[in-house]
């Protein structure tokens, strides 16, 4: 089986290139290799504090984003045995994003730096606590994504609440504009307090590989051939809380990549959804990548967000995927 | 060998008692049919039988205790179950449905070793699913569908089968083909517990067969010892004609309006 190797390591590579083609992006014109040298002076040349201050972040937390939302995607399709999941669909990055937007309604992001991320992570940490509590422990799938709707249904609405009752006009603006999604301006902070947490819920994700293999033949074969489902179900999904709730509190919403990176992918690593854990990983990081270089590259003066842009290309997707699963008679 | 074993097994949704109590020893080398009209238990017996339904009563034994105290690897490494209707829900290759079968046995370090891909070979030629191992399962006809399925469950090497209604969608051949397998598997040690609804093929292959009625067993032994006319009327409601052609018991469903009527 040497197919697969060749897909990841395709992938791999080019995470890598656009990783550096990343760094080389922006108003200012860098020389890559005299920042790189300069990064490791005493006093570092101003092209190496923007290269490490502001480009780096941005592209390691563009590595890390696309990661979490590609993983988290294959592993919630693979848990749900339904090609439409996605992070969204257990109410984890609605209540991500209502965590943070709760922090700037109470204009609390001006007080320490790590407010926003730190409500981002309480608001994912609450969405799983809430939907246990309704689904239970032995909970079936069609319960579980019935709480996860009614959960990004709430907190949407409470979202809609905040900008509603938003203090001024400034702050609503600030609001909306975080909910846009975007990798500009984060810093090397943001990286070393959601990363771990990614990283966390990567390796829940990671090891429940196996049992989601078995699950393609249904929940109780899939007990019978030795994985405990409710440990597995906790596992999928709390490994997406950590990883998504980290991912959203740093960039905002950015929609669609869980969705549309595991479509892309599947029938290059036969259908295998625990091949296709690592393989979505790299082809989001791939695709936030570009997302993020083409943001840069297509606007000058007013930024196009991220999450614009990937909702722009996705939005179309979803309601193609639609189609053609209903006309599969699905 | 006893095999498996339920102990006055009972199990109760909500108000509504689905099984009463019930007691059925399984034994290595031993193929028996489990009959019954719909609705009368046979499916949450299965489910109980291999750990997937706590019991409200009674308990199941396996390798000398209680089976909802055993590891769920160990059950699986034991025990395979063939779900009815067999669902796929991804269109995976033949070969790596079939694999499937081996998850119980792999270690977390190692994956699949040349061992597993022997098995693996070896059950697909039993269950003569080679001839398409790189299809797509889900573009398969569903007899196609329900021999890779019973392959899956023979990669499992298990010491009991239990298989729900393993041939109720087949035409004759495939259910000729299938049971036979199922035999196969039985005679060579392992105990097969299988669902069906087919009196003369469950009396042809069946080295037992057990009758359960509203979730209780109202009958077990030989199928000639089972399929007596009177029991049948009383179970499914139709009359029966039953008799043998050369060593083969048959038993063929009347018009039920008759049986009603009479």
């Amino acid at each position: 089986m040497a197919e697969p190797w060749k897909l990841l390591a395709f992938l791999g590579g080019g995470v890598v290139v656009l990783f550096w083609i990343s760094m080389s992006v922006g108003p200012a014109t860098i020389p890559m290799m005299q920042a790189l040298q300069g990064a490791f002076a005493d006093e570092p040349p101003v092209i190496s504090t923007i290269l490490v201050e502001l480009r780096l972040p941005r592209a390691i937390l563009g590595v890390l984003v696309g990661a979490t939302l590609g993983l988290s995607g294959a592993a919630l399709q693979g848990l749900f045995r339904n090609p439409l999941a996605e992070p969204g669909i257990i109410g984890v990055s609605a209540s991500a994003a209502l965590g943070s937007v709760i922090i700037f309604y109470f204009g609390l992001s001006g007080t320490f730096a790590l407010a926003l991320p730190l409500g981002g992570i309480a608001g994912a940490l609450l969405a799983v606590l809430v939907l246990f509590a309704l689904a239970g422990r032995d909970a079936g799938i069609l319960t579980l994504i019935l709480a996860g709707v009614a959960i990004a249904s709430l907190a949407g609405a409470l979202t809609s609440l905040a900008l509603n009752l938003a203090p001024s006009p400034y702050a609503q603006s600030e609001i909306v504009t975080w909910l846009l999604g975007s990798l500009a301006d984060r810093s090397l902070s943001d990286v070393w307090l959601a990363g771990p947490l990614m990283l966390g819920g990567w390796a829940l994700l990671l090891i429940s590989g196996r049992a989601l293999d078995a699950l393609s033949l249904g929940e109780d074969t899939a007990e019978t051939l030795g994985f405990a489902m409710n440990r597995v179900r906790l596992q999928v999904i709390v490994g997406t809380a950590l990883s998504v709730g980290a991912a959203v509190s740093v960039t905002g919403g950015i929609a669609f990549v869980g969705l549309v990176v595991p479509h892309l992918l599947r029938p290059l690593v036969g259908f295998e959804p625990r091949r296709l854990l690592v393989a979505s990983a790299l082809g989001g990081a791939a695709l936030i990548l570009v997302a993020d270089i083409a943001v840069r590259l297509i606007s000058e003066q007013t930024e196009l967000k991220l999450g614009v842009l990937t909702a722009m290309v996705g939005a179309p997707f979803f309601l193609f995927l639609i189609y053609k699963t209903r006309s599969q008679g699905q | 060998m006893r095999v498996l074993e339920a102990d006055q097994v009972g199990v109760d949704f909500r108000t509504n008692t689905a099984l009463g109590q019930v007691s059925l020893r399984l034994s290595a080398g031993e193929m028996v049919g489990l009959i019954g009209p719909n609705g009368a238990g046979k499916t949450t017996f299965l489910r109980a039988l291999v750990g997937l339904q706590s019991p409200t009563r009674g308990k199941v034994i396996f390798q000398g205790g209680d089976i909802a105290l055993a590891n769920r690897k160990v059950i699986a490494r034991a025990i395979s179950y063939l779900p009815s209707g067999a669902p796929c829900h991804w269109p995976l290759s033949v070969r790596r449905v079939v694999a499937l079968g081996r998850l119980p046995h792999l270690t977390s370090r190692e994956g699949a070793t040349a061992h597993d891909a022997a098995i693996i070979d070896q059950v697909m030629a039993q269950a003569d699913v080679v001839a398409f191992a790189d299809r797509q399962v889900t573009t398969l006809s569903s007899g196609e569908r329900m021999r890779v399925m019973v392959a899956r469950a023979l990669a499992q090497s298990p010491k009991v089968l239990l298989a729900d209604e393993p041939v109720a969608t087949l035409d004759p051949y495939h259910q000729l083909r299938v049971m036979d397998l199922l035999a196969r598997l039985a005679h060579g040690g392992s105990g097969v517990l299988a669902v069906m609804h087919d009196l003369s093929l469950a009396a042809r292959f069946c080295d037992r067969l057990v009758l359960l009625v509203d979730g209780a067993i109202v009958a077990q032994g030989s199928p000639d010892q089972v399929l007596t006319p009177d029991r049948l009327r009383e179970a499914y409601g139709v009359d029966v004609i039953s008799g043998k052609a050369g060593s083969h018991v048959y038993a063929l469903p009347d018009d039920p309006e008759n049986a009603a009527t009479a």
